[in-house]
């Protein structure tokens, strides 16, 4: 019953996780040697496992409310909101690999070849211009814009070095 | 204290100084005023900027960023609807009625100038309060300490989303994030499941960047907002007819002012309330009640004077307590301890040069971000039109560079999309992300109170005997308790 009501079902699988969580802590905790010395109550582990412990108790909570609640307040449970925005995963799935590959590739291209690269790609899927030489022109402009204005004003003006890479 | 603020004015008003509280000012109203994009994110992005500059250069860009960002909430809210952000959504009742109603203008002006007095109001406060708060502060022991952090914690995790145990667990993680990497007494490393990259521990700056920008940008991204276009006639703000409906809702606007500064300087409660609760006071108390909704300058006023006091209130506990209330004080917060100082009882009397800086910083910064709401709302209104999914792929840009700049490490990039999709997740399985950002910056304060106390009497009893540590806890209790007794009162409803 209690996977079966959205809300709750989700609070449930929320406290279920943040005790999995709390418990691979306490997991690496317990093989962690604790450090003490002289007047210290406390070892470097036992606030962590404290904390820890705290954790495991609110995933209890929180997962023993979802069940309590979805016997005694499934009346009263109010109707879920209809948004009448439309989200979607697929607009931010995309965006969040190409910041993946962007940032895994600045080691081995540079920064700002990297940079150049990703905002190029980014904008030009995101401009909704039917000329493809325009919507190149614009990407193109707007990626070796950011990354030139980045340069002048981290790498000239504050004389801070962004990572470079084997390309530059 | 006023040979101070005027040391402090001194510093502050030099050109360089004063060009950068501008720009911040411009960047944080920007960063507001368009809907998708906020004050937290503006000025966790500018803070890569601040580490080659001076503490009080560093913190004055900040200032702007935050005021600019509290006051350009308003321009979406009036001209679109939209709210670029939480702190401006009562601005939208009556705001946007008045502007459909051909007095955009209008509308923008009034919201400007009560954005104006709200903020110089809360502004006096804080140098008002803050030195006579952290005087009495420094009385207080590790205990109190210790009581003080579980009652920002307890607060902020009530009161923040939806479910009170959802706070709890977000507030719980900060804190045991904070605990990653080397313990502060020892310098033992745990929690690092054997991976190198977090004996170092994380740091809150990519974090916040990762839970802040990144998380927010996707769940921004998942909604198509189409970009909205606005025509700039009747854009032209009546400054004398704005300061009169000021000066005839001086009621109003102290309601508001007061409100909002009170419910700034409560940890976990901020702008994002007090708007809300200030309109909804002055509705109450306005003969004009009727006309709430419809364009009502009162109701603008009270929204936007609110939103704007609330910066100020932010500040107070930050800055005499080192105990930050809302998540962008925890950010200026982090942006003083990058430069070596710790905010807390004595930060005020040991660096009062920074302290008093920071005061006469904010009281300039409401000068001047008045002076860029009323000269660039054009600007402003053609930066609307830009998506949000152009913006993005910018933004993350600038959150690489936030994150790398701060160690010269690439593991806090790694460190800080990690925290972006975590934020991500959380986010959109309802948990708030706010105490656990706290959590992640007052744990470890939290672990060498405790460690300290304990070490002193070698029992916990002294957290309940002690009154003022006593009182924290107690209130930590009544908050949770009345919280918890308001949600099932409204269930039940």
């Amino acid at each position: 019953m209690v996977l079966k009501r959205g809300r709750l079902s989700r609070d449930f699988l929320i406290g279920c996780g943040t005790m999995v969580l709390a418990g691979a802590a306490l997991w690496d905790l317990a093989r962690t040697p604790p450090r003490r010395f002289g007047m210290a109550v406390l070892s470097s582990t036992d606030y962590p496992t404290a904390v820890a412990w705290v954790l495991l108790a609110f995933g209890a909570l929180l997962g023993l409310t979802s069940l309590w609640g979805s016997s005694n307040f499934s009346g009263a449970v109010p109707p879920r909101r209809v948004s009448t925005e439309k989200r979607s995963i697929r607009r931010s799935l995309p965006v969040l690999l190409a910041t993946l590959v962007f940032v895994v590739s600045i080691p081995v291209m540079g920064f700002y070849v990297s940079t150049v690269i990703f905002l190029g790609f980014l904008v030009y899927t995101a401009l909704e211009i039917p000329s493809t030489a325009v919507r190149l022109s614009i990407a193109l402009a707007v990626a070796t814009g950011t990354a030139g204005v980045v340069y002048l004003i981290f790498d000239v003006w504050l004389n801070y070095f962004l990572p470079r890479g084997r390309l530059w | 204290m006023i040979a101070n603020l005027i040391a402090g004015f001194g510093a502050i008003l030099q050109p360089l100084t004063l060009l950068l509280m501008t720009v911040g000012s411009v960047w944080g109203i920007v960063f507001a005023a368009i809907p998708g994009l906020s004050t937290g994110m503006a000025v966790v992005l500018a803070l890569p900027l601040t580490y080659g500059m001076s503490s009080i250069d560093g913190l004055a860009t900040l200032s702007g960023i935050y005021i600019g960002g509290m006051s350009g909430g308003l321009i979406g809210s009036t001209l679109l609807g939209i709210p670029g952000t939480a702190s401006a959504v009562a601005t939208t009742f009556d705001g946007f009625p008045m502007a459909r109603a051909g007095f955009p203008g209008r509308a923008m002006g009034i919201g400007i100038w009560a954005s104006f007095f709200g903020g110089v109001f809360g502004a006096v406060a804080l140098v008002i309060s803050a030195p006579s708060i952290a005087r009495l502060a420094t009385r207080l022991g590790p205990w109190e300490y210790t009581s003080l952090v579980v009652l920002g914690l307890t607060m902020i995790a009530s009161l923040s989303g939806k479910s009170i145990p959802k706070g709890f667990i977000a507030g719980t993680l900060g804190v045991i994030a904070g605990t990653v990497g080397s313990d502060p007494i020892f310098g033992a490393t745990r929690l690092t499941f054997g991976l190198r990259t977090l004996r170092g521990g994380l740091h809150f700056i990519p974090v916040m960047i990762g839970l802040f920008a990144i998380s927010q940008l996707m769940s921004d991204l998942e909604t198509n907002q189409a970009p909205q276009k606005y025509s700039g006639d009747r854009l032209r703000i009546p400054t004398r007819e704005s300061l009169r409906s000021i000066t005839s809702s001086v009621r109003a606007l102290t309601i508001a002012s007061l409100g909002g500064l009170f419910i700034g300087a409560l940890p976990g409660v901020g702008a994002s309330i007090s708007n809300i609760w200030a309109y909804d006071q002055v509705k109450r108390m306005s003969p004009r009640r009727a006309h709430f909704g419809t364009g009502e300058p009162e109701g603008i006023i009270a929204a936007e004077a609110s939103n704007s006091a609330t910066a100020g209130g932010t500040l107070i506990p930050m800055l005499a307590l080192g105990l930050p209330g809302n998540p962008i004080s925890v950010i200026m917060m982090g942006a003083v301890m990058i430069h070596g100082i710790t905010p807390g009882p004595l930060f005020i009397s040991r660096h009062a040069d920074i302290a008093y800086g920071l005061f006469a910083a904010f009281l300039v910064v409401n000068v001047l971000v008045l002076l860029c709401q009323l000269l660039f709302t054009r600007f402003y209104v053609k930066v609307l039109s830009v998506p949000v999914r152009i913006l993005a792929p910018i933004v993350i840009v600038f959150c690489v560079i936030g994150a790398f700049a701060h160690n010269n490490r690439m593991s806090d990039v790694y460190i800080m999309l990690g925290s972006g999709v975590v934020g991500y997740t959380l986010n959109r399985l309802g948990i708030p992300l706010a105490p656990a950002i706290l959590g992640l910056i007052l744990g470890p304060t939290l672990e060498e109170n405790v460690r300290i106390a304990l070490m002193t009497t070698n029992t916990f009893v002294p957290f309940v005997t002690r009154p003022i540590s006593a009182l924290f806890l107690l209130l930590a209790l009544v908050s949770v308790g009345a919280v918890t007794h308001e949600r099932f009162r409204e269930r039940n409803q």
